[in-house]
């Protein structure tokens, strides 16, 4: 649905020119929701810009739907006006001096695919209604909750039935409650509609809720491309692996294969063919605590050394060995029955995370 | 429920955008706001250019020569009136910022960081003297000063047995000083925002390391404030510096001449014809400076940014409590907004009533008849009236329109040349508006074909109206395009609005505050403009300003005092619709009088 070949991005800068976007490319299948994933300044917002048609690139090409939008070799540029996209902003852009039906209206009457005149009120009431917002349909904008603005504007991208919808940061805006209500809704409604989404986030946990496929990016560049359970269990960097949540590093030596000589022990873990120094990773999630030692493999003691009380979980600090201190979550009842300072971590071999030293 | 939609399917789609309406989609919407932006600032190199090549070519008015020649600056070199009116522009310039700044900057003080009490009432005495126009307010002290018929020095005269007037107007200071009076307003809307961002923390930390209040404001508040302070001084010396009406009318007929004013008397000539060369010549020398100071005002501007001391920030400053003085505060208020405003009018109401002007006496008011307002030529007041109201309601119309594309240029596009856009936009600003009225004239009479009957209309001055005051409309709006956050219009292409619907339905609807606020101020400028008028008026495209000018001119002070009375009070609905409009509206934009 969505080829990017080469793409490339320079901004105008005081010192000459900073190059968010060395050379993308990206393959975005009919349907798909897409996840563009990474930390701030990575340009993900660029490049959803550019396929927007918002920022002009300065080399590669975007098609979309099989249309050339963007050809920097062919001068082939097409306006946003015609581009046929939905997009919903991290500021949620909702007209401030329009009521909700108008919102939705107005790309409808004025936009470059009108609807017939007796179609448009159907149309835009059955966006609203996706979003379950037609209640609100004559209220001003201003008069709604952030939540309920977003909903609104993701009913607005929908109305004008896009080829795809673009989605920068949408949940940003809205408190850590709203941010799942709405990001619920996101999935429902466009799995619904069948849409093909492409969307920015620099947020983990939100990348792997909603995407069918995740493309981590940094400095411009995309690291990892792949579905959710692909990158969360082999991450293709250290940096990927950080990116996707909390994991503990132990430096080691590969012994012979499969095994790690570490401060802590011998690991047993999937080498694959690497050899000499490597770093280990283990996520809070793939260890998991004995009170005693039940004598299985990757089973080391440690001491806890500080318990931090998050609600429904206890987060740990367990000193493995002089300079290794893990972090591991507990569940609640592991504290009460258990005082002692001393445990033992069982860490999951299948879930190793192994780099080369670098 | 209605039928589901499906995403990126076309069904339904009637119409392209514009297909019915090729030419549009073509365009495409953003030429056309390029175009409507370039027009104006076109013209505006054209004139300047227009200017610069009549003071270098021989005569333009013969037609005759027109190779390139110096003589115009050697003959302004070698006379004398130059000489002495540069004199009289500087001492003039000096007098009315040193006025305007202490008057405006004291009142702004005392709003921003006193208790005084009545602050809105202050608010209010301050903007509309902005709208008073300078001119009524100078005829006004003339009648009180004048030498020989002011009636304060006649009283004075009379009432201590004195030869002559003990203080007169007609001099350079006493022009200056009514010019200063009459730019308090706009010291007082200049200065007070920077009272206000003053982060009072900064005085505090300083009263806490125990330095004494003059200690602090000496070494702490005056440093931060000073060049935002500088920069007003030197905004009003712009304006100052060409400024038309209070010269014209206090000094022309006692021979008292600025830059401004030679520039009027030898385009405007009693006897002879308008020697355009010199003219030139002595426009580019007004550039020149006027240019010069402009970007010393960039400069100093710089510089308070720099300190970022003036941010609008929304502090709380702790207010100085007033005390008893309060009472000595508003008394220097009630001078100023007589000396300002009602002895100025209560003059004019007086002179407008008399065959000749007279002091109050029993005497006088047996003479006090409406023969003034029964002689008056009504024809030739309606037509400068008529004339008037058109230009009411174009020029802010026009000047917005071309405004908001050259601000939506310079904010939202992404048009590599957009700082040119910016830049020749803030031109008219920097060369005095006579400049461009004298350059229009030429242009009309000496470059357009004369079949094309541009000269002596309402459209030229509608031209040179429109031109001046882009300046400050793009100014203005370039600064509420900013606050608009870019994401609204974004959102209205990716959804497939193209340039101009989306200026017109989203932008246009979000700047309605601004924009209202403009216009009604641009209408009101515009209303009172004496100066580019006095430049370009003949018989046919009189403006009523000028009609009140032209009366003084020709001596008929009784019947100018009564066109002006009939002036303000056509003045006061608009006014009226301004305040109704500008109510708790902060307007820190500083517009230009
Ligand atoms: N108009 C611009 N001019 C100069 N540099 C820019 C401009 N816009 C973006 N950049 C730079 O491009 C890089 C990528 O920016 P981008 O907004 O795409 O980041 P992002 O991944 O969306 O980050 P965030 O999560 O903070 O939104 C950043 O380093 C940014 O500073
Ligand atoms: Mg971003």
């Amino acid at each position: 649905m969505i080829r990017i070949n080469q793409l490339r991005k320079e901004f105008a800068v005081k010192d000459g020119v900073f190059t968010a976007l060395p050379s993308i490319d990206l393959n975005v299948e009919k349907g798909e929701f897409f996840v563009l994933l990474g930390p701030s300044g990575s340009g993900k917002s660029t490049l959803l810009r550019c396929v927007a048609g918002i920022d002009t690139p300065q080399g590669g090409e975007i098609y979309l739907a099989d249309r050339l939008i963007y050809s920097g070799a062919k001068n082939v540029f097409v306006r946003p006006e015609d581009r046929g996209l939905g997009m919903v902003f991290q500021s949620y852009a909702v007209w401030p001096h329009m009521t909700v039906y108008q919102n939705v209206a107005l790309p409808l009457t004025h936009g470059a695919k009108r609807v017939p005149k007796d179609k448009v009120r159907d149309r835009v009431m059955y966006a609203l209604s996706l979003v379950q917002m037609d209640r609100y349909a004559d209220r001003p904008v201003p008069h709604l909750s952030g939540g309920q603005q977003q909903r609104v504007a993701l009913a607005r991208s929908l109305a004008v039935e896009p080829v795809v919808l673009l989605m920068d940061e949408p949940l940003s805006n809205l408190d850590a409650r709203l941010r799942e209500e709405v990001r619920h809704q996101i999935l429902t409604v466009t799995k619904m509609v069948g849409v093909t989404v492409l969307y920015v986030t620099h947020d983990q946990s939100e990348a792997l809720a909603l995407g069918d496929k995740i493309a981590v990016m940094d400095a411009g560049r995309i690291i990892q491309l792949g579905t959710p359970t692909q990158l969360f269990s082999m991450p293709a960097t250290p940096m990927v692996a950080e990116f996707l949540g909390q994991v503990n590093w132990l430096k080691g030596q590969v012994a012979s294969a499969g095994v790690i000589d570490t401060p802590v022990g011998r690991v047993l873990a999937d080498t694959r063919d690497l050899t000499g120094g490597v770093q280990l990773g283990i996520r809070p999630s793939s260890i998991e605590l004995m009170p005693v030692a039940t004598g299985a493999a990757n089973e080391f003691p440690g001491e806890i050394i500080e318990e931090i009380f998050l609600g429904e979980q206890i987060q740990l600090r367990i000193r493995m060995a002089e300079d290794v201190v893990f972090e591991v979550r507990a569940q609640k009842p592991f504290r009460g029955r258990h005082h002692a300072k001393n445990v033992f971590c069982q860490m999951e071999a299948a879930e190793m995370l192994v780099y080369a030293a670098h | 429920m209605v039928a589901p939609f499906v995403a990126g399917k076309d069904a339904t789609v009637v119409s392209s955008a514009t297909g019915h309406w090729p030419i549009v989609r073509h365009l495409n919407g953003r030429p056309f706001v390029f175009f409507l932006a370039a027009l104006p600032l076109v013209i505006v190199l054209i004139l300047l250019g227009v200017i610069i090549d009549v003071s270098v070519v021989d005569n333009i008015n013969s037609g005759l020569s027109t190779s390139f020649t110096l003589r115009h600056f050697k003959t302004l070199l070698g006379d004398p009136l130059i000489y002495s009116s540069l004199v009289n522009t500087v001492e003039f310039t000096v007098v009315t910022v040193i006025t305007a700044m202490s008057i405006g900057g004291s009142v702004a003080w005392l709003v921003e960081r006193t208790d005084l009490p009545g602050k809105r009432l202050v608010y209010v005495i301050m903007t509309v003297g902005l709208l008073v126009p300078t001119f009524f307010m100078a005829m006004g002290w003339v009648f009180f000063l004048h030498p020989r018929i002011g009636m304060f020095n006649r009283w004075m005269m009379d009432l201590f047995s004195l030869d002559s007037a003990p203080v007169s107007i007609a001099n350079v200071v006493g022009m200056g000083w009514v010019e200063g009076l009459g730019l308090a307003s706009m010291a007082f809307m200049m200065t007070s925002p920077i009272f206000k961002a003053l982060n009072p923390s900064l005085e505090e930390a300083s009263t806490v390391h125990g330095l004494r209040r003059w200690q602090t404001l000496r070494y702490v508040v005056l440093p931060l404030i000073w060049p935002a302070l500088l920069a007003t001084a030197i905004y009003i010396s712009v304006i100052a510096f060409a400024a038309f009406e209070v010269p014209a009318i206090i000094g022309l007929g006692n021979r008292i001449f600025t830059f401004a004013t030679v520039v009027y008397v030898k385009i405007a000539p009693d006897t002879g014809i308008p020697n355009y060369g010199f003219v030139g010549a002595v426009s580019v020398v007004l550039i020149v400076l006027s240019a010069f100071l402009s970007w010393w005002y960039f400069r100093v501007i710089r510089l308070s940014h720099r300190y970022g001391v003036i941010q609008g920030r929304g502090y709380r400053p702790k207010l100085v409590p007033l005390g008893n003085k309060m009472w000595l505060c508003w008394s220097g208020l009630g001078l100023y907004f007589l000396m300002s405003k009602l002895m100025p009018l209560t003059m004019m109401i007086w002179a407008s009533l008399l065959p000749y002007f007279q002091p109050f006496s029993v005497e006088a008011l047996s003479q006090i008849s409406l023969a003034n307002f029964t002689v008056i030529d009504w024809g030739l007041v309606w037509r400068g009236a008529r004339n008037t109201l058109t230009l009411v309601f174009w020029v802010p119309t026009l000047s917005l329109m071309f405004g908001l594309a050259i601000s939506w240029i310079v904010v939202r596009s992404n048009l590599r040349g957009r700082f040119l856009y910016d830049w020749i936009s803030f031109l008219p600003h920097a060369v005095p508006s006579l400049i461009f009225a004298v350059a229009a004239v030429i242009f009309a009479l000496f470059i357009l074909p004369k079949t094309v009957p541009f000269y002596g209309t309402v459209s030229i001055l509608l031209m040179v109206f429109v031109l001046v005051r882009i300046s400050l409309v793009t100014r203005v709006l370039n600064g509420a395009l900013l606050q608009i956050n870019r994401e609204l219009e974004d959102a209205a292409y990716v959804s497939g609005i193209r340039t101009l619907a989306t200026l017109w339905k989203v932008i246009v609807p979000l700047l309605l505050p601004a924009i209202l606020n403009l216009w009604i101020w641009n209408a009101l400028l515009s209303y009172r403009e004496l100066t580019v008028a006095a430049f370009m008026v003949t018989q046919d495209n009189i403006t009523l300003p000028v009609v009140v000018w032209g009366l003084w001119n020709g001596g008929l002070a009784g019947q100018s005092a009564a066109v002006s009375l009939v002036f303000v009070v056509l003045l006061i609905p608009l006014v009226a619709a301004y305040w109704a409009l500008r109510t708790g509206a902060d307007f820190q934009q500083t517009p230009r009088a």
